[in-house]
């Protein structure tokens, strides 16, 4: 079985349950946005995919084999992972962190010069991470996820850092990889998870509460169910953009 | 939509796509580099000045064209090939092993009566047989333990800092100085049925083992290995094996042994062993300094944070582990050759993270070389200074230590804000 699949995956903290996905195909390549109230288990769903967090009973395979029981260095060379707080201990330079990841997924050579040219990272190798603006780290954290070309990357808010034009950035690079690449990306922004993610799985209480894609998101008022407010659905130009009214 | 990614895709607005280039690193070091170098000359002697200037005075365009030995693990990935950034690495363990080689050169002119360089190679010729005797049967093996316990302290701080990801860990601070203390009190003063020349470096490594994994063992009770947890527990278990060493040094001490010797001790001093003792000592710290590239990786990816480096494949448990065991293994064989030696392996990795960047394939050996100089040349002046009569070495390297850490402490808030 090809692509990304869960099945009975749950994960305990203290005696409650945070995340309870009894199936969940994701298949494997495209674009899907993760949205979902706060603590509904976004962060939980994508750590635990990403191997930073461990504890998850159930099964992860991907491309057949269990994620869960990966060796850890063989999950790493899958799953380029962007975690929603990155804060290194050591005030590295920019090329040492990509060194880093290059080393971690034992890339093709070349590959990761690529991703810092892609990223705009070529004159900032010899910056130091406290000296970065927030849009300069995402985008040292997007290279050094995306730069071994994982088939699975797991984005924890890349954008939440990143003022309007990064954010769309970085959602326009996930677009253009989604024909070979599977994204799962963790995103409050509801527009911009409309706007780009044809298919967008809801998390409530840790469970799915939507899987489907933006339209019927936007109609069937599971959307107000979820999030306890009333949404607006403004069409506009290309599309609709939801604006949130009430809380019901 | 679509925007060119490599010709102004990322690039800041405004800015074209080769000028985001900031303002060259080297140029930013280079005060710093100066002015460490300055503060360095007040631990090093007066013509060494010249030579750590290798790596901080030259312009760094020079210094670039500098060949270099011993910059062990430098071949990097892609990224890195550039060459002038490795040059620049090279550049600087080049000027590190120049510095060391002036301090042991230090080392064996220093002593009551102070030697040129001159006599020094002489004497290593075989000419001037009581100067050859002096400075090969003493001073000789006496520098090399100063360097070797240097790079120990050196590569134990290294390993600490990288495994507590915290600047301020050193095996002081972590409790394996002081559990290596207890061990080695407990065998200078108790009768031991096997010589002491070996139950004074067994005991010390157990107690320094013990001690990290008291730490360990009493941040894992409290749940977590984080930072501040395991810096708590190493403070706490560090405050009681200082007053368990005080209780055993009053208890145990009697007219045969004398207090004195353990004070000594305890304030850092030098033994330099005989042949079979030294060879161990060097073997074991061979030993160490090996095992240490195989952790080196591992600290690497744990100073991304523990979700990170979880993620990246790493165990971290067992990381931690292995590197406490590897620091302690480190902070007891200096601790069993050189007593006491405060601040050592709190400065030196420092220093290298200074000169060589975060990786700690390069940090650690550069830490072992910083330390070796530092200890080196505070022996030396230790027992020169003041004839004849000695310093312990654990005073001095505490008093040209504190202020430099201070300075790099001052220079790198200046720095950030």
């Amino acid at each position: 079985m090809s692509g990304l699949s869960l099945e009975g995956v749950r994960v305990e903290k203290a005696g409650r349950l945070i995340l309870d996905v009894p199936s969940l195909c994701l298949g494997s390549a495209g674009l899907t946005a993760l949205v979902g109230p706060n603590g509904a288990g976004k962060s939980t769903l994508l750590k635990v995919l990403g191997g930073a967090e461990r504890g998850a009973s159930g099964r992860v395979s991907l491309d057949g084999r269990d994620l869960l029981r990966m060796p850890g260095r063989e999950r790493a060379a899958r799953t380029g992972f962007v975690p929603q707080h990155f804060t290194p201990h050591w005030n590295q330079r920019v090329f040492e962190l990509l060194e880093l990841a290059e080393e971690r997924c034992g890339a093709a050579p070349g590959l990761f010069a690529e991703a810092a040219a892609e990223f705009g990272l070529d004159g900032l190798l010899d910056r130091d991470w406290e000296g970065l603006s927030g849009g300069e780290r995402a985008r040292v954290l997007l290279a050094m996820a995306l730069g071994g070309r994982p088939p699975l990357v797991l984005a924890d808010e890349p954008g939440a850092a990143m003022d309007a034009a990064y954010s769309l950035r970085t959602l326009e690079t996930f677009r253009r990889r989604s024909a070979e690449t599977l994204f799962l990306v963790a995103i409050h922004d509801l527009n911009l998870a409309v706007r780009f993610f044809p298919r967008i799985v809801v998390l409530k209480d840790g469970r799915v509460a939507f899987d489907g894609g933006p339209e019927e998101l936007a109609e069937g008022g599971s959307l107000d169910r979820v999030f306890g407010v009333r949404f607006w659905k403004v069409d506009c130009g290309e599309g609709f953009v939801l604006f949130p009214v009430s809380v019901l | 939509m679509g925007w060119p990614m490599t010709s102004k895709g990322w690039a800041v607005p405004g800015s074209k796509a080769g000028e985001a280039v900031p303002a060259p690193e080297g140029e930013r070091a280079v005060p710093d580099a100066a002015g460490i170098a300055a503060v360095g000359a007040g631990v090093s002697l007066p013509g060494s000045a010249p030579l750590t200037g290798g790596g901080g005075k030259a312009p760094p365009r020079a210094a670039h064209g500098a060949s270099g030995g011993g910059g062990a693990g430098l071949t990097g990935a892609g990224v890195t090939r550039e060459a002038p950034r490795l040059a620049r690495y090279r550049a600087a363990f080049a000027g590190a092993a120049l510095a060391l080689a002036l301090s042991l050169l230090l080392a064996l002119c220093a002593g009551h009566v102070w030697n040129t360089p001159d006599e020094v190679f002489r004497a290593v010729l075989g000419e001037g047989r009581d100067t050859a005797n002096l400075i090969s049967l003493w001073r000789l093996p006496r520098a090399i333990t100063a360097a070797v316990v240097g790079a120990l302290l050196g590569l134990s701080g290294a390993v600490f800092q990288g495994i507590f990801r915290n600047p301020l860990a050193e095996p002081w601070l972590v409790g394996s100085s002081g559990g290596a203390a207890v061990g080695a009190v407990l065998a200078l003063l108790l009768p031991w049925p096997v010589p002491q020349d070996l139950a004074l470096p067994a005991l010390s490594f157990a107690g320094a083992l013990g001690a990290a994994f008291l730490v360990l063992a009493l941040a894992r009770l409290s749940g977590s290995l984080d930072t501040a947890t395991l810096l708590l527990a190493g403070i706490a278990v560090g405050a009681v094996l200082t007053a368990l060493r005080s209780f055993l040094m009053m208890t145990l001490s009697s007219e045969t042994v004398s207090l004195q010797v353990v004070m000594s001790w305890l304030m850092g001093a030098i033994q330099a062993p005989d042949g079979a003792r030294m060879r161990i000592m060097l073997a074991l710290s061979a030993a160490v300094f090996l095992l240490s590239f195989a952790v080196s990786r591992p600290l690497d990816l744990l100073g991304l944070g523990e979700g990170m480096a979880a993620a990246w494949g790493l165990n971290v448990r067992r990381t931690v582990i292995l590197g406490l065991i590897l620091g302690s293994a480190s902070a007891a064989l200096a601790v069993s050759a050189g007593g006491m030696v405060a601040f050592v392996g709190l400065a030196a990795p420092h220093v290298a993270r200074h000169f060589v960047g975060t990786r700690h394939r390069r940090v650690i050996p550069f830490s072992a070389l910083a330390g070796a100089v530092l200890v080196t040349v505070a022996d030396a002046l230790g027992r020169s200074l003041m004839p004849p009569g000695e310093i312990p070495l654990g005073l001095i390297t505490a008093l040209a230590g504190g202020p430099f850490f201070l300075a790099l402490l001052a220079g790198r808030n200046r720095r950030l804000s």
